[in-house]
């Protein structure tokens, strides 16, 4: 026996130096797989409710939105989810990486996985009532953002107010500033979320011609809103 | 079983370790001369520091044995636990400026293992230059010269110990012999080999 050898064993001996129990590295090992489970279930969340956000917004008018396109894509999409997603993404990552054999796939096989994972996991999850939870924690403190300022910019082709009169090609529009505008809507694109009557908040997209009069190409919403989350399972 | 048979393999070593102290010392002695090595070689701690820090590296691996995954190579295993002490060690260290324990044959090795050259050049121009560029070297291109070129670890093996997937090895031995070259110019040691 080497000498080095009869030192280690002999310090193992003296100082009773024992391998630790297995049961401390199972729990470490079960612990980042749970959590990485969790990670991806998170992500899986954040994604499904950016997902419905993206289907709900008004693509239709994603050309015409005032602000510019940037600015569509920053009213209609929660930064909310998308922190949370990449959050929750790097997370699911390190942890997969640390699990005894994550180091092996590489970066895009595992970015890969964790995406079609957290899907899986996004739509499973949409059978409970957590994504609802969260969906209205978020409405609740995250409203979407809408700058009514830029929705009341006639020459840049933007009208936002209450309907006074409502005939088959033409609109009374009382406009937020007071000012009362009439529309021609002949041409219109009416949203099916809006009820041509009194009293309705509508934005206007169209082109400003003499005077207060205005032809109209979409008729949106009064207010942008969250939709509610689909249910894909168990309903 | 007696601990000083020498057939026995590495797993069974590590179960019969888990039943009897006495059996590791066939660990120790089978795994201090290559792991002494290449802790010398990837760190610039004194051989006696070396010493010092296998001796932790053997404690930690004892108190680790549990966690061996017999799907492993166990020389895998127990080089990631001198990796990542050795590692530290330097980082401690690297102020010191101390170079990296290499013989002639090492350094001659790992010139003709990167650069692809067989010329004989002057002993001590030769040592001190590699040394020079294995200090230079950033640590992750050091780590994967030494584990390919010195310890003739295969790529998963290399991926096992340094736990990088085996695409990310690859391309790390590729760019640290990109690394080597380009500093081997800076010593002028690729134009002395020219000659």
């Amino acid at each position: 026996m080497s000498n080095n050898s009869q030192k280690i064993l002999a310090k193992i001996k003296s100082q009773k130096i024992a391998p630790r129990c297995r049961v401390i590295f199972l729990a470490k090992n079960y612990g980042i797989w749970v959590l990485a489970i969790l990670a991806i279930f998170l992500a899986g969340i954040f994604l499904g409710n950016l997902v419905v956000d993206l289907i709900s917004a008004e693509w239709e008018i994603f050309g015409r939105f005032p602000g510019g396109r940037l600015n569509f894509l920053r009213e209609t999409i929660s930064i909310f989810w998308l922190v949370g997603l990449a959050a929750a993404f790097v997370f699911a990552f390190f942890l997969f990486r640390k699990t005894k054999r994550g180091y092996r796939l590489g970066a895009l096989t595992l970015t890969g996985i964790i995406f079609i994972a957290s899907f899986a996991g996004g739509v499973s999850l949409f059978s409970t009532p957590f994504p609802d939870q969260i969906h209205e924690l978020h409405s609740q403190n995250f409203p979407p953002r809408f700058d009514s300022a830029r929705w009341m910019n006639p020459t840049e082709g933007f009208l936002f107010g209450e309907i006074v009169e409502c005939g088959d090609t033409l609109l009374i529009l009382n406009a937020i500033d007071n000012s009362i505008w009439s529309i021609d809507i002949l041409r219109a694109r009416i949203s099916k979320m809006v009820e041509l009557r009194v009293g309705e908040r509508v934005r206007v997209i169209g082109l400003k011609l003499d005077g207060n009069n205005f032809t109209a190409e979409f008729i949106r919403p009064g207010e942008l809103r969250r939709f509610k989350l689909p249910r894909f399972i168990g309903q | 079983m007696s601990p000083e048979n020498s057939s026995i393999s590495d797993g069974e070593l590590v179960r019969f370790s888990l039943e009897n102290a006495d059996f590791f010392a066939q660990i120790v002695q089978k795994y201090e001369k290559p792991l002494l090595r290449y802790l010398l070689r990837i760190s610039n701690i004194s051989r006696e520091e070396a010493e010092d820090l296998l001796q932790e590296i053997f404690i930690k691996t004892y108190q680790n044995l549990r966690d061996f995954d017999a799907s492993l190579k166990f020389s895998s295993w127990i080089y990631r636990i001198a990796h990542n002490e050795a590692i530290s060690a330097w980082r401690k260290k690297v102020s010191r400026g101390e170079k990296i324990n290499l013989e002639k044959a090492e350094a001659a090795q790992l010139l003709h293992s990167t650069l692809d050259v067989a010329t004989q050049i002057d002993d001590q121009f030769l040592i001190e230059s590699v040394q020079t560029i294995l200090c230079d070297l950033p640590s992750k291109y050091r780590e994967v010269l030494v584990l390919r070129f010195l310890e003739n670890k295969d790529y998963s093996e290399i991926s096992d110990i340094l736990r990088r997937p085996m695409g990310s090895v690859a391309t790390l031995i590729s760019r640290a012999k990109k690394y080597f070259e380009r500093a081997a110019c800076k010593v002028n040691l690729v134009k002395f080999l020219e000659k």
